[in-house]
């Protein structure tokens, strides 16, 4: 293709999603002078940061989605594009009510997970957490396991030098020293920011278990690498610890995906199109032609259709809004859908199950204080036991109950002033007020804390994204249905992850508060029998770690991207984001993610060549 | 690490104070204009609302000059009292009468209004909105809190107060204003912040916070600055 047929297209490059992945890339091609063109889904980012935090203030629930537009509480088919929410997942039986879920779920536990629609995407709120997977997460075929490979040219060392960059991008502060604690993992460079200090529930953690050996695993509590300021860094401010990372940042010392959009715009090479929903990849002759939109106005009804043209296209749409897009632009010559000679298209979504106990420590150590998160033991991340079950991190949580419970302190504190115990911790159902009320709730709400354990999930062909035959959207496209169940080897995993809470509370002579979830509740999981021969049951929880549905590797049969993450079937199509995992590893996946969007902005970059 | 004293700390919570004047201003100046403004300077309630304060700093056991600064740029008073009043006046009104005493007849406690209201029981049910407005910033009405009370020795509330969000268990709430959240005091019982809102600094969440007292109750009359006598007396 010359470049007097490039000029006749649109733009050079039309990315759909305005995400972290969508986003560094449209930066990265625009400060190479390359014309690109941004379509998002939802709104577009918000002027001026206050009006989402009165939002936040004002809102009932504090849950993720709550400072972001727009407010849902109504019927997901009247909306043009919807998105799960933590109310309609977490709330009881409405995970199954199409009228209330957004995503129609059939499998056998809901997808607790959720995302954003939005300028900036699902990272305008999500914790920071920095984390490289480990060099052995892209080797698993040495545990003997029969999962999906990654490509032969991804792998740690590989990757080392991209992993820096994103690091640099986004702006991590962490310590090399403390993160190189397994074989073959090193860094070339340092952090660009020394390490955030550690909470003191991590310093009393750390010092509890100093000397704890499990799974053949030395313990340690390790400060971890976030993408949240240490010290002043790209006009942004050093973080002052407003405990509210999620959902948002007050003073975005927290990177969020809305910085790296305004870098895009400041290059005055890249166009956004707001509150435009991605309708049709058009294909012919196995070459993208163009993608047809419908956009919307503020008032949520369908105002224009429409279709622009690019040399090569970007879908950044997320784990599930990806697959759901390729499938929805099936027609001649892509019968099963855009990407989808494999038909692995929409298969394999994984998230990281996660298990949260909590309780109180034996002394007050001042919870909902600093970053929500600041350290991990990351020990237990890789090791022999993978052969047979699912490994995990453990993230510790300096934000008390709050999310444990679902909302502290206000469960706590109604509870001893209304005489109830949904907490758990007023058994006598005792009313207080005056200073016997102070003393209480100081008590126990200073000595608040929980752990957060997340699970590799295997990755299963069955949980799987599909197009609803029945339920749309308010712009009558079909809505995404999502079939998910967790394997043996992933529940394995899990109660791994409940001896090990249990063998870490007891060195801190802590007093646990976890509530044992009822045999109907749908996010409860029955553990197989312990030592004692007992089976416990557990509740899971969703990490926000949306991956797989569209897998990288280096066979088209059983791939849908290469190492690229170009697809297989069109060469002028990238995918890009989370969804390219074939394995979900025990990290967050936002530093991979951003490692490889980088690494693939280069590419096309290189592709597109000098203008 | 620097030794951080009392006296720094004191200057510390001043300036933390100062600055969250003008945060909350900056924040939420609608919460600030949509106040009640007295007419022509004279407000019907003023003698009411003072003692609502008195009242407000028995049930939630912070002091009252912490609930209402002598210089008050938050109005949490104003707001907490008009969501009581709208509530149910006349009670309010009746408690307001029994602890402030009325001629003839002297203040009551708290624990003797409860006593007395043991059979109706709105006192006791706005006394615990009341609390819990100052505490969280939110409005549980009294007829939930009355409602839920009792269920919550039904077995079916247990059972459903195992799932988070669950709507059999949560007591619907409104947060009252942003400049009510920001404000609620739970925060200063645990020693903290309210998430989303501090004036802290970076790296503070390492160190142990300043006494409880200190979140709870007045500052003390600054001390006589010793380092300034020893430097004159030189």
């Amino acid at each position: 293709m010359n470049d007097t047929s490039r000029a006749s297209f649109d733009y050079d490059v039309i990315i759909v999603g305005s995400g972290i992945a969508g986003g560094l890339v449209a930066a990265q091609l625009g400060r190479a002078n390359k014309r690109v063109l941004v379509l998002e889904a939802g709104d577009p980012v918000s002027t001026n940061i206050n009006a989402e935090m009165d939002r936040f203030y004002r809102a009932a629930a504090k849950v993720p989605e709550s400072p972001y537009t727009p407010e849902l509480f109504k019927d997901p088919a009247t909306v043009p594009a919807g998105r799960p929410t933590v109310l309609s997942l977490s709330n009881s039986e409405d995970w199954r009510d199409p009228s209330k879920s957004y995503l129609i779920q059939t499998g056998t536990v809901p997808f607790s997970s959720t995302y954003e629609r939005t300028g900036g995407g699902t990272a305008v709120h999500w914790l920071g957490t920095s984390l490289r997977l480990l060099p052995n997460d892209f080797k698993m075929d040495q545990y003997e396991l029969s999962w999906a490979k990654w490509p032969n040219d991804i792998n740690y060392a590989s990757l080392e030098e991209w992993y820096h960059k994103a690091e640099e991008e986004i702006g991590v502060s962490g310590s090399k020293d403390e993160q190189s604690f397994v074989k073959d993992m090193f860094f070339s460079k340092d952090y660009p920011m020394p390490a955030i200090p550690q909470s003191l529930i991590d310093q009393f953690i750390g010092t509890a278990i100093s000397g704890m050996r499990l799974w053949e695993t030395d313990l340690k509590v390790r400060s971890t690498p976030a993408a949240r300021n240490s010290q002043p860094f790209k006009q942004r401010r050093t973080c002052a610890g407003n405990t509210n990372c999620i959902p948002i940042c007050p003073i975005q010392a927290k990177y969020d995906p809305t910085i790296t959009l305004r870098d895009a715009q400041a290059t005055g090479h890249v166009d956004f199109l707001y509150r435009t929903v991605a309708s049709r990849i058009c294909v012919k002759n196995q070459q993208v032609t163009g993608i047809e939109y419908l956009r919307y106005g503020e008032d949520g009804k369908q105002k224009e259709k429409g279709k622009k043209t690019a040399w090569k296209y970007v879908i950044a749409a997320n784990a599930i809004e990806t697959p759901r897009l390729l499938l929805l632009s099936a027609g001649k010559g892509v019968p099963n859908g855009v990407a989808n000679s494999s038909g692995q298209v929409g298969r394999n979504l994984m998230d990281h199950p996660m298990y949260v106990p909590w309780g109180l420590l034996p002394q007050s150590r001042f919870p909902y204080r600093g970053p929500l998160s600041t350290s991990g033991i990351e020990d237990l991340r890789d090791g022999k036991f993978r052969k047979d079950r699912a490994a995990f991190r453990i993230e510790i949580g300096n934000e008390g109950w709050n999310f444990a419970i679902g909302g502290d302190p206000n469960v706590t504190t109604v509870d001893l002033v209304n005489g109830l115990n949904n907490s758990l911790v007023n058994p006598n159902y005792d009313a207080l007020f005056g200073d016997a009320l102070v003393t209480r709730l100081r008590d126990v709400l200073t000595r608040q804390f929980r752990l957060g354990f997340l699970v590799e999930q295997e990755p299963d062909k069955n949980n799987r994204v599909t197009l609803s035959e029945k339920h749309k959207d308010g712009l009558g496209l079909p809505r995404p249905e999502v079939y998910y169940s967790l394997s043996d080897y992933t529940i394995r995993g899990l109660a791994a992850a409940k001896k090990t809470a249990d063998a870490i509370f007891a060195r801190l002579n802590a007093s646990e508060y976890t509530r044992i979830p009822e045999k109907e509740d749908p996010t409860a999981i029955e553990l197989p029998p312990n030592e004692a021969g007992r089976r416990e049951r557990i509740r899971f929880m969703g990490a926000g770690h949306i991956m797989g549905t569209y897998r990288m590797g280096d066979d088209r049969n059983t791939s849908v991207v290469n190492s690229d993450q170009r697809s297989w079937d069109h060469d002028n199509l990238y995918l890009i984001g989370s969804g390219v995992f074939p394995t979900s590893a025990t990290a967050n996946p936002t530093l991979t993610l951003a490692a490889l969007c980088l690494r693939t902005a280069e590419k096309i970059n290189n592709e597109l060549g000098k203008r | 690490m620097t030794e951080i004293t009392r006296r720094a700390l004191i200057a510390g919570a001043t300036a933390t104070a100062a600055a969250a004047v003008f945060g909350s201003v900056l924040i939420s100046p609608s919460s600030l204009i949509a106040q009640p403004s007295p007419a022509a300077g004279v407000d019907p309630d003023k003698d009411a609302k003072l003692q609502f304060k008195a009242l407000s700093g028995t049930l939630t056991g912070i002091h009252p000059d912490i609930l209402v600064p002598n210089v008050d740029p938050f109005g949490m008073n104003a707001e907490v009292f008009a969501k009581a009043k709208a509530a149910d006046a006349n009670t309010l009104q009746t408690i307001l009468s029994k602890f402030s005493g009325t001629a003839g007849s002297p203040p009551k406690t708290v624990a003797q209004i409860l006593a007395e209201d043991a059979k109706d029981e709105s006192a006791k049910f706005l006394m615990r909105s009341i609390t819990l407005a100052w505490y969280l910033g939110a409005w549980y009405a009294p007829q939930e809190l009355k409602k839920n009370s009792y269920a919550a020795k039904d077995p079916l509330h247990n059972y459903y107060s195992t799932r988070r969000y669950s709507k059999e268990v949560l007591i619907p709430f409104d947060v009252i204003s942003a400049n009510a959240y920001t404000n609620s005091v739970v925060w200063r019982v645990a020693q903290a912040h309210p998430m989303g809102y501090s004036n802290l600094q970076f790296g503070y969440w390492g160190q142990e916070p300043p006494e409880a007292e200190m979140f709870t109750k007045p500052l003390p009359k600054d001390p006589p600055d010793t380092d300034t006598q020893k430097a004159d007396s030189k």
